[in-house]
């Protein structure tokens, strides 16, 4: 006898899946490509989604602390029978001047201790015009403190010229902007501000962001250099926040706003739409894993089904053996377990071949990955632990029908 | 008066009840069976043979009456204890074998010491082998049932029926498929067993012959047994 150490039960449970072995294969192969569609899915709807995610993000950070809003407020409260009372007073929107963040050291010290933030950015940043010669361009000043902003958005790795040293007379300028303006590493920039700031500046770097209009427009900066250049002298247009969890940036900004009372806007918000699609792939997402479960399982009932009908006498020589009904229960439901579990190792090492050889094959014209895939070992183990439970659980009307089979009726067939 | 190893008192069994169909097919039956008693059960078919045996073995219970088994009142036992106490006290044998078609011959007679003790060890090998050994079936003890011949096969179902000891042994016709030789070597078996290890056997036969080697003979007729 093989499988000694096995119990009674799964030695009986092996045997009878050994003795339907066609049937036994067909439903195993089937929850195999079952499991295998899910893991493939899986890895690439995550791979995507977090490359969607990493793109948004790898430019901004998670969350932009903002000086609160001016806002208008007529004179007087607008009360019936008032002497002051202004009836339907046209109250114009204030202009929105660049300010800065009140106490933004506080601030700061204050958000980097809060639970889930990572870092903590400050930044001066406005329009000023970038003038070489004839030329001049409009672009977006941001003052930076590197070692800080620099782990907010990775500039160094953006780099594609020169370095990225910032010191008070330096600037870096987006590659495109550097064409439109025929300047290049070591020549000279004057960036004057409509606040009345004006400095020449030594390009140090060329950097590429991505996209032609953000090339066309980012200039960044000391951040001291900013402050003078906008007239925020020791202050700071915003805080750059990044947070731990990227889906609950949202979350961060709400109790942020709570404590200091400054705006908070988070990816999310800024960007709602792409949000909503992310959210819209991980629903349909599990929707088809759950279809695929589903499908997987009603396969591993049937099967058991008509393995009980077939085995039926069987049932009824061991229970007049002495073969109790829970052993009865236990031998069907352990079928339907080791079916889960065989069918998904064949299904996980499927995906892994479909999810290696996606990754060869599906290539940019540079030749490198479309996208990264997220070959996680956490979703083949779960896939392998719920593939299992779905065959416990799709085996139990069946097996449950096999321990009440009546013994008398079982025998004579 | 030797110990009793199972009776029936008043037993009656009725199919379909409370139906409009409702049939009595065991009109209260009186049987007591003692210790290493070979009793051979005849009567015609759809006499109450097989049900009266199906109540013995505690596969099927009695509409009314009392059974005991080894002293024991068995109409108070639930569901589990009933499946306990016929893998220690009954041995079957059924006229079409019933092997289980997966296994080899030494596991079908290992299967119900397997079952009891939940988990294998070399003891039941040594005792099924022994038992096979006994049945003329050495060579065969590693070959699948389905390969083996119909007398063989319910040589396999004597040892398997012998694996636990029960003092009781049911058989219900188990040499109706076979020919004269293969009947006569299985009831040889039956005949040993209850010599050897002072089993009780209840067996059914339409086999005169046979009948007549057991130590007495009821019949069985319309459900009752005429005394």
């Amino acid at each position: 006898m093989t499988s000694r150490w096995l119990p009674f039960e799964g030695i009986v449970a092996l045997r009878f899946l050994r003795e339907g072995r066609m049937q036994t294969l067909f439903i195993v192969a089937g929850i195999a490509i079952g499991v295998a569609v899910i893991v493939f899915m899986s890895a690439l709807l995550n791979g995507l989604q977090s490359n969607f995610v990493r793109r948004v993000l790898s430019g901004q950070a998670h969350i932009q602390l903002l000086p609160p809003k001016e806002v208008a407020r007529p004179l007087g409260a607008v009360r019936e029978g008032s002497a002051l009372s202004l009836e339907d007073a046209v109250v114009q929107a204030p202009l929105q001047r660049l300010k800065s963040i009140d106490q933004w050291q506080t601030i700061a010290t204050q958000v980097r201790g809060m639970p889930g933030v990572a870092v903590v950015a400050p930044m001066a940043s406005g329009s000023a015009l970038a003038i070489r010669g004839e030329a001049s361009r409009a672009v977006s000043v941001n003052g930076i403190d590197p070692a800080q902003y620099f782990r907010i958005v990775a500039l160094p790795e953006k780099m594609v010229r020169g370095s990225t040293r910032l010191t008070p007379g330096d600037i870096l300028v987006g590659t495109d902007l550097a064409t439109d303006l025929g300047v290049s590493v070591g020549d000279k920039l004057r960036v004057s501000s409509a606040r009345g700031g004006d400095q020449t500046l030594t390009v140090t770097g060329l950097f590429d962001l991505g996209s032609k209009q953000a090339n066309q427009r980012t200039a960044f900066v000391a951040l001291r250099t900013a402050q003078s250049l906008l007239g925020l002298i020791g202050g700071v247009s915003s805080l750059e926040v990044t947070v731990n969890d990227v889906y609950a940036a949202e979350t961060v900004a709400q109790r942020i706003k709570a404590v200091t009372g400054v705006e908070a806007d988070s990816w999310i918000e800024v960007n709602a739409q792409f949000f909503t699609a992310v959210q819209a792939q991980k629903t349909s997402n599990t929707a088809i894993r759950f279809f695929v479960g589903l499908s997987v399982a009603f396969g591993i009932a049937s099967v058991l089904v008509v393995s009980v009908v077939q085995k039926s006498r069987e049932i009824g020589i061991l229970r007049a053996m002495g073969i109790s009904r829970g052993q009865v229960l236990r031998v069907f439901l352990l079928q339907g377990g080791l079916l889960g579990l065989l069918g998904s190792f064949g299904g996980a090492g499927i995906g892994l071949v479909a999810l290696l050889l996606w990754q060869r094959y599906a290539l940019n014209p540079d030749g490198t990955p479309l996208f990264p895939l997220a070959i996680e070992p956490e979703l083949f183990l779960a896939s392998l632990l719920l593939a299992t439970l779905t065959g416990l659980v799709a085996a139990f009307a069946p097996a449950l029908r096999a321990a009440r089979l009546d013994p008398v009726v079982a025998i004579r067939g | 008066m030797a110990e009793a190893v199972v009776s029936l008192r008043g037993v009656r069994k009725s199919f379909n009840l409370g139906l409009p169909n409702e049939t009595e097919v065991l009109h209260g039956i009186d049987l007591t069976l003692v210790r290493g008693e070979f009793c051979a059960v005849m009567g015609p078919s759809g006499s109450g043979k097989s049900t009266l045996l199906n109540i013995v073995g505690l596969l099927d219970r009695p509409t009314s009456g009392s059974l005991r088994i080894g002293g024991e009142e068995v109409n108070a036992l639930d569901e589990h204890a009933l499946t306990r106490l016929r893998g220690h006290n009954i041995g079957f044998i059924f006229q079409y074998h019933n092997l289980l078609a997966g296994f080899t011959a030494l596991e079908n007679v290992m299967m119900p010491m397997l079952g009891d003790a939940g988990f294998f060890n070399e003891r039941m090998a040594q005792h099924s082998a022994a038992l096979l050994d006994s049945v003329g079936l050495a060579k065969w003890r590693d070959s699948r049932v389905t390969q083996l011949s119909g007398g063989q096969q319910q040589r396999v179902a004597i040892a398997r029926a012998l694996a636990m000891d029960p003092p009781l042994l049911l058989a219900d016709e188990p040499t109706g498929n076979l020919d004269t030789r293969a009947a006569d070597a299985a009831f040889e078996l039956l005949r040993k067993a209850n010599r050897e290890r002072g089993m009780a056997i209840l067996f059914v036969t339409h086999n005169p012959a046979l009948a007549e080697r057991c130590d007495r003979t009821i019949q069985v007729v319309d459900g009752l047994i005429p005394t």
